[in-house]
C-alpha cells in the first residue's frame, strides 16, 4: 500500500476565493453597482466562510472515507483559525502513481475553493452559485479517479 | 512401447501477470464507470488481491489436474493448501507411446489459458459478477483444447518384414 499526505491550507483557500469574488464582484458591478459589495469577500465575512470550509471538509472526508487512515478534526467554533487545515492521510493501493501527487492535491486544493465560492454565492451571488457547485462536484470526481487509478500491470519474464 | 514423459511448466509469474492484464484491461475499458468500482476489478500484487488470485490460480490447477489425472503420475500421497507467488506449476504427464509431442505446445497454452481464465472468472465473481461469465466460457474453451491435445496420437508406421 501508499500511504498519501495531503493538506490544505485554509488560509489560501480564503486568499483564493477572496481573489475570485474580488474579481466577479468587479466584473458585476458593470450591470449592479452593489455587486461589488455583495459578492467581494472581506475579512468580515470570514467567519460565515469557516462554516463553509467545514462543510468541504466534511465533504471531502465523506468522499475519501473508505481510504482514509487519518483526517485532521475541524472543530466547529464561532471564532476563526486559519491554522486548522485540512489534513487528509490515504492509504493507496501499491498500484497508485505517485507522479500524480501534486496534481490529486491541485485538485482537491481547488475544490474547496470552489466548494466555498459555490456556498457564498448561494447568499450573495445566487446565479453564479450552481457553476461553481458543477465545479467543486467535477473537482471532486478528478480527486477520486486519481486515487483509485492504478498502473498498469508490469510482466516480469521469467528465467527459464 | 515405453510411454512418453511429457514435463510442461507454467510459470507462476506469467500466470498472475495474465490475470492482471486481463482485469486491468477490462477495468480500463469501463470509461463512464465509477473510478471504485473500476479499481476493484482491477487486480494487482495488493495483499488481499494478490492471495485471492493464488487461491483461484491453485482451484484450477486441482481442477485441471484431476482431468488429467489419467496421465498423470505422482508418488507423493500428501497434499496442501498453499500456492505462493514464487512457485511454478509442474505437471509432468506420462503419455502412451504413440502420443503425439506436436500437440504439447497446444495443451502447454491451453493450461495456461484455462488456469487464468478461470481465475479471472473467480476474480470478477466477487468484483465485477457481470463480467465472470465469458472467462468461465472460455476456460471451459480451454479445458477442450488440453483435452484435445492429450487425446493426439501418431499413426502406426508399418515396418515391412522381409521374410
Amino acid at each position: 500500500m501508499i500511504d498519501v499526505t495531503l493538506t490544505i491550507e485554509k488560509k489560501l483557500v480564503y486568499e483564493e476565493v477572496a481573489k475570485t469574488t474580488n474579481f466577479t464582484g468587479r466584473k458585476e458591478a458593470d450591470a449592479d453597482e452593489k455587486a461589488f459589495d455583495r459578492i467581494a469577500t472581506t475579512d468580515a465575512d470570514m467567519l460565515m466562510l469557516e462554516r463553509f470550509w467545514n462543510e468541504c471538509c466534511n465533504e471531502a472526508t465523506d468522499r475519501l472515507k473508505d481510504l482514509i487512515t487519518h483526517v485532521s478534526e475541524q472543530p466547529i467554533s464561532n471564532g476563526l483559525n486559519l491554522d486548522a487545515n485540512y489534513e487528509v492521510s490515504l492509504s493507496l493501493s501499491g498500484s497508485y502513481d505517485t507522479s500524480l501527487n501534486d496534481s490529486l492535491k491541485g485538485n482537491l486544493f481547488s475544490f474547496f475553493v470552489a466548494g466555498v465560492i459555490c456556498k457564498w454565492y448561494r447568499f450573495a451571488n445566487k446565479q453564479g452559485a450552481e457553476d461553481y457547485a458543477n465545479e467543486a462536484n467535477m473537482l471532486m470526481d478528478s480527486v477520486m479517479s486519481k486515487v483509485y487509478y492504478r498502473k498498469k500491470p508490469k510482466r516480469v519474464i521469467p528465467q527459464q | 512401447m515405453a510411454k512418453k514423459n511429457v514435463t510442461i511448466t507454467l510459470y507462476m509469474s506469467e500466470l498472475i501477470y495474465d490475470v492482471q492484464n486481463k482485469t486491468y484491461l477490462k477495468g480500463r475499458s469501463k470509461t463512464d464507470a465509477d473510478p471504485a468500482l473500476v479499481a476493484q476489478m482491477q487486480a494487482n500484487d495488493d495483499d488481499e488481491n494478490i492471495n485471492q488470485v493464488l487461491r483461484s490460480i491453485g482451484e484450477a490447477f486441482g481442477t485441471l489436474k484431476n482431468k488429467l489425472s489419467e496421465h498423470i503420475e505422482e508418488s507423493g500421497t500428501t497434499g496442501n493448501n498453499v500456492m505462493q507467488a514464487n512457485q511454478n506449476i509442474t505437471v509432468a504427464l506420462k503419455m502412451p507411446s504413440n502420443f503425439n509431442q506436436a500437440a504439447i505446445d497446444v495443451i502447454s497454452s491451453g493450461m495456461h489459458r484455462y488456469i487464468v481464465n478461470a481465475a479471472t472468472a473467480d476474480w470478477f465473481n466477487l468484483t465485477s459478477p457481470n463480467d465472470a461469465k465469458p472467462h468461465v466460457d472460455l476456460a471451459n474453451a480451454s479445458m477442450s483444447d488440453v483435452l484435445d491435445g492429450i487425446n493426439k496420437r501418431v499413426r502406426p508406421t508399418r515396418t515391412e518384414v522381409t521374410p
